[in-house]
């Protein structure tokens, strides 16, 4: 299947270039990167120092840290290339050749450097392996489709992959079968490629190739799939290469820390404590004050608030957590003193004085080495640092209660400080026991500000990046204190909510008290045919959600936009197929319409349902076969907009009828 | 029995049968403590075969014990045809014993397996199943060589063995391993299941374990068909088709490239060559058009069959609940209308001439809104409803399926699961496939007349299947073994050359 004779492979120069050349001067001229994309075959050979190995390993880790839990949170494709957007462009931005920026040349070498970087750290164990040759694939499918169609073209047609064009001879002279065994349609390019059936099993399943004796002739528009296959393949092998050259790594014992931070970063994403965490400026941080603001602190704060509260008194190691913390929110030195001492309300003042105070200025600073008042005392701990640390024994309450906790005493201390959701706290339940304990934190924050992240979403108020993943305790409470206050932080500018009025809620069709024998209500799912990613999760993702969690199917048809849209959502929800009919308008005439294609529905087992006529008639069927509408209408402002000088006064989209035709028959009914 | 075991002295030829040691005996308890009954086999981590042997030893009906134990869940059967004790008659041990001594050829057997003919891993970490009576298997039985696997069958007298894959350690030893994930099945022929009950709800002539010369047919078509794509489409050669004792056949794919395949790609060549699937009276298959060339190369190859074997032979809607079948398929409700009141004037019109009726009236426009193009589709698509191969896809997309071996008994008919020569596949009459019972008479009567003019020594070279009807099939088996090890062989020396190089 190779056409590259070798998998890639360090040969014995360029693993001493690996270990060492790094920090030599390059005895290799730099690579040059024609292409923005990379199938990362060929280790890099040039110089770099051990600070930018470091921190080219840490951006990298950073977005695939983001991309992972963005499958645990079980995103959309079209979810996850909206929420990586901005992550890519801060940490590892990557420009296409077009755009003629003056870093391509920087960017791309730090994007093939931080692949190797990343790629000797997690060698070392299979399970490490495994994980990052999937978000590796995963990140390279995401920017391969994100690339430029021309500089894709040039870069596929680069790859030594094992597949060969179909000649133009050879073409002619199966060119019928060809079209037919791969749907190739009149507007489609009449370009196909051959390769060994055994690399195309799942289009082989669908019948979507042609098949001769042993070859698979494939029609072009599969070589993107096929190329991501080809990389994860190729990188699955160099890692277990790589693995097995590991053990010499360790003689660079400059490298071998850095290694290890790194892999030890995977468990959880490494977050440094950033100054811009202390609310100091914008809200009155006082020892009186930390009780209520407690509400807003991750659990992790808010148990040692607790226990602080129950016990008057805290552990070392506790108090050191803790205090770190209220440094970092903006709680000055004079008032931590104070929050302490009226904290141990059973204690002396001169035992107080004696264990306590020297400990607290320490912290900040006040006291202490040189290094220590210089560096203004210790930092904040991240959620890396109480993953990692070592487990509380006895009577000690520090670290993270995910990691800490058992399941059912972590449930208890969830539902103790209010979190109740059931749906919810059995995430929570999953995510500790695959030990994705930061995720598990993450989901109760965004539980608990749901409505405060939609609307900084809709409105666009803060940088998208502003949005990701929390990894420090710190950064927890700041962006929860920021949205619990959005209007009193705001200018005043915020504004009204989006055009929402259109949509039949399927709140009002009963979705809450749906009686359990009844046969499941039937979702209409209709749009506009160019409805953009944003409108689309802007106005029929939740709603879809509410229908799916209330066990509704689902009739759709198959056109573009919005249709196509709510499909590939549905069953990116895991929405079994069976739940979903799709219609297809078949005109009387077919030859004024497209060919019928049932199988490409119903190979994924979806079912079908043909409605001789024009959609106008399938429409009419499908508001019939349903009991509501999930669907959108472009208010008329944006309407005008779009459409420029096309728009015409008083026109009627499909979906406006729709909705129109629902209303008619509900006040039928009524009548009757 | 008046006459002496004869010598095989082809396998006792080979200096592996005679040395080696292990071999498991019935005292030994072949397979370690792996006496595995019922009970236990459920117990087991990769049960499947056994768990459908629980189904089949619950169902009262023993003819419903049959071949199939090896495919997918126990099927149901309206055949009202009673319980023989027939089958204890090709079961009894001594008959068993008698074809497993003198008849069963195991020598071929294991080189098709082994691919070479010194024991290999291909063969000796292959799994076999033993079918004893009272529905015991005893699963993960492996074999160091023919010889080895013969004597096992002659001292238990399976009433069938079955053969699974090649494992990544020996099956025998599989508890042995600590890591469980290191007993992975590594290789097995690509295998095919067609089995006469999937065509229950379009035959007429028979229904369940029964079958006649008509609905034969049906199998003949499916094996076209099936054989058609996987030479022409997969490139495979090395296809043997068997004849499953009663009312289907399996296909076996032996090319290493079949052999190789992951159970993804399994799955891929089962599903290509699926189209029936899930598809209840009246649905339509979805096939998009035009239509792939894989289906319309086959409905090319099932036309004459739909004319003959089909609209003649089963003339399906014949009575008016059978034509409603058809009508179901027509999805224009004026059209069928239309055909309902002309069929219920005049009742007796046979299934040719209702197709015709189909035809005529859709044509004749005012009583259709089917255009041209969709009456064509509807037609293709209702010829394949009624021709199509039905798989049991089940057996074909998992590596570790066990499945029944070539050349074993049929404990309900008695008959061998002799292979199938493509050549002449129309000829192929499964009435005419010996019986065990029969085969043993036929060495006495050729002991009896040829043997009595030759010499002692003529006669001794005569081995005993050569004296019996099982004789072409097992020379044309040898054949197709014979081509496989050819075929390897050039691959074996060629990866040999390539290393001389190095
Ligand atoms: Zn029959």
């Amino acid at each position: 299947m190779l056409a590259i004779p070798s998998a890639p492979r360090i040969d014995a120069r360029k693993r001493a270039a690996l270990k060492r050349q790094q920090f030599q001067k390059a005895e290799f001229a730099e690579q040059d990167y024609p292409h923005r994309m990379n199938f990362y075959i060929i280790p890099p050979t040039g110089d770099v120092t051990l600070e930018q190995f470091e921190e080219w390993g840490i951006a990298r880790l950073k977005v695939l840290a983001e991309l992972e839990a963005c499958q645990f949170r079980n995103k959309t494709p079209a979810e996850t290339e909206e929420y990586m957007r901005p992550i890519l462009a801060k940490h590892l931005p990557l420009s296409t050749n077009s755009s003629r920026s003056s870093e391509i040349s920087l960017e791309r070498k730090r994007d093939h450097y931080s692949h190797w970087i990343l790629r000797l750290a997690f060698s070392s164990t299979k399970d490490l392996r495994q994980r990052f040759a999937r978000l590796e694939t995963q990140l390279f499918k995401l920017r391969i489709q994100q690339d430029d169609l021309r500089e894709r073209k040039s870069f596929i047609d680069s790859l030594p992959m094992s597949w060969e064009m179909v000649s133009d001879e050879e073409k002619s002279m199966w060119l019928d079968d060809l079209k037919a065994a791969t749907n190739c349609i009149k507007t489609d390019e009449e370009s196909w490629f051959k390769c060994e059936w055994e690399n195309v099993p799942d289009l082989v399943e669908r019948r979507q190739v042609l098949l001769k004796k042993g070859k698979a002739y494939v029609h072009v528009r599969e070589q993107m799939g096929m190329v991501v296959n080809e990389f994860s393949r190729q990188l699955e092998s160099g890692l277990e290469l790589a693995g097995r050259f590991l053990p010499r790594m360790d003689e660079d014992n400059r490298l071998a820390p850095v290694l290890h931070h790194l892999s030890q970063s995977f468990v959880a994403p490494d977050a440094g404590y950033a100054e811009s965490s202390s609310l100091s400026d914008i809200a009155n941080i006082n020892a009186a004050s930390i009780d209520g603001y407690s509400q807003h602190f991750p659990l992790c704060m808010q148990n040692l608030h607790r226990e602080l509260r129950k016990n008057s008194h805290l552990k070392h190691f506790g108090r050191l957590q803790y205090t770190l913390f209220l440094k970092g929110i903006g709680l000055n030195m004079q008032e931590c003193i104070a929050f302490w001492r009226k904290s141990f309300k059973l204690m002396t003042d001169d035992k107080f004085k004696s264990e306590h105070l020297y400990n607290i200025r320490h912290s900040y600073g006040d006291v202490g080495g040189d290094a220590n008042r210089r560096g203004r005392g210790y930092t904040p701990y991240s959620c890396q640092k109480l993953l990692t640390e070592p487990l509380p024994s006895g009577g000690q309450q520090h670290g993270c209660p995910y990691r800490t906790y058992s399941p059912d005493n972590l449930i208890t201390l969830l539902q103790n400080v209010g979190v109740t959701d059931k749906e919810l706290l059995k995430g929570v339940r999953e995510d500790v026991g695959k030990q994705r304990y930061h995720i598990a934190c993450n989901r109760v924050f965004e539980s608990a500000h749901k409505n405060e992240i939609k609307k900084v979403k809709e409105e666009s108020l803060w940088p998208a990046s502003e949005l990701d993943t929390i990894l420090h305790p710190n950064d927890y409470f700041k962006r929860s204190f920021l949205l619990k206050n959005l209007g009193k932080l705001q200018s005043g500018d915020i504004g009204v909510d989006g055009p929402s009025h259109t949509m039949a809620s399927p709140e009002e069709d009963g979705v809450s008290a749906q009686p359990v024998e009844e046969a499941p209500k039937i979702a209409f799912i209709s749009g506009h045919i160019d409805i953009t990613n944003d409108q689309f999760f802007q106005h029929y993702s939740s709603r879809l959600k509410t229908s799916i969690t209330a066990g509704h199917n689902f009739i759709l048809s198959t056109a573009k936009g919005a249709d196509t849209l709510a499909l590939e959502y549905l069953l990116s929800q895991g929405v079994e197929p069976s739940r979903i009919t799709v219609y297809i308008a078949r005109p009387v005439d077919p030859r004024k319409g497209g060919p019928v294609d049932l199988e490409k529905y119903t190979a994924r087992g979806l079912r079908v349902e043909v409605v001789d006529g024009w959609h106008a008639e399938r429409d009419v069927e499908m508001t019939k076969a349903s009991d509501y509408d999930v669907l959108w209408v472009r208010p008329e402002e944006e309407t005008k907009l779009l459409y420029g000088k096309k728009y015409r006064v008083g026109r009627v989209s499909g979906t406006q009828k729709n909705l129109k035709r629902r209303v008619r028959l509900r006040s039928e009914k009524l009548a009757k | 029995m008046p006459h002496a075991v004869s010598p095989e002295r082809e396998s006792a030829a080979t200096p592996e049968d005679t040395t080696v040691e292990d071999a498991p005996t019935q005292e030994d308890n072949p397979g370690g403590d792996d006496d595995v009954d019922m009970a236990d086999a459920l117990a087991e981590p990769d049960t499947k075969p056994a768990g459908n042997a629980l189904e089949d030893m619950f169902d009262d009906d023993d003819e419903e014990e049959d071949e199939f134990s090896s495919s997918a869940p126990s099927r149901p059967d309206n055949s009202s045809q009673p319980a023989a004790p027939i089958s204890t008659k090709f079961s009894d041990p001594e008959n068993l014993r008698q074809f497993y001594q003198r008849l069963c050829p195991f020598r071929p057997l294991f080189q098709w397996l082994n691919h070479s003919a010194n024991p290999q891993p291909d063969f000796t970490n292959r799994e076999f199943s033993f079918w004893l009576p009272g529905n015991k298997v005893r699963r993960y039985l492996s074999f160091p060589s023919a010889d080895l696997l013969k004597r096992q069958c002659v001292q238990m007298t399976p009433e069938r063995f079955e053969i699974g894959p090649q494992y990544s350690v020996n099956p025998k030893d599989r508890k042995t391993i600590k890591n469980a994930s290191a007993f992975r099945p590594i290789m097995k022929e690509l295998v095919f299941d067609i089995d006469m009950t999937d065509y229950d709800p379009i035959r007429t002539c028979c229904s369940g374990t029964k079958i006649c010369s008509k609905c034969w047919q049906f199998i003949v078509m499916a094996i076209k068909v099936v054989d058609a794509a996987l030479r022409e489409d997969f490139g495979f050669q090395h296809i043997l088709w068997v004849y499953s004792g009663r009312r289907g056949a399996h296909a076996w794919i032996s090319d290493k490239r079949a052999r190789e395949m992951d159970d993804s790609k399994r799955k891929a060549v089962a599903n290509y060559l699926e189209i029936l699937r899930g598809n209840e009276n009246g649905k339509r298959l979805g096939l998009r058009r035009p239509l792939h060339p894989h289906i319309a190369r086959s409905l090319k190859l099932l036309d004459p069959y739909f004319q003959n074997e089909v609209l003649n032979d089963q003339d399906p809607w014949q009575s008016t609940e059978q034509a409603e079948k058809l009508l179901n398929l027509l999805p224009d409700k004026s059209l069928t209308d239309a055909l309902k009141k002309k069929w219920d004037s005049s009742a007796d019109r046979s299934s040719n001439q209702k197709w015709i009726d189909v035809n005529s009236m859709a044509e004749a426009g005012s009583l259709s809104t089917l255009s041209t193009t969709q009456l064509r589709d509807v037609r293709q698509d209702i010829r394949l409803e009624y021709t199509y191969p039905r798989l049991d896809a089940g057996v074909t997309k998992t590596t570790n399926h066990l499945l029944k071996s070539p050349f074993v008994v049929h404990p309900g008919t008695g008959r061998v699961c002799v292979p199938i020569d493509m050549r002449s596949l129309e000829d192929f009459d499964p009435f005419a496939v010996p019986v065990v019972t029969d085969l043993i008479a036929e060495i006495d009567e050729w002991d009896q007349k040829q043997g009595a003019n030759m010499s002692d020594e003529d006669r001794s070279k005569v081995q005993d299947w050569q004296k019996t009807s099982l004789k072409s099939y097992i020379e044309y088996f040898k054949g197709h073994v014979a081509s496989l090890l050819k075929e390897e062989g050039k691959g074996k020396r060629g990866r040999e050359d390539e290393g001389m190089e190095f």
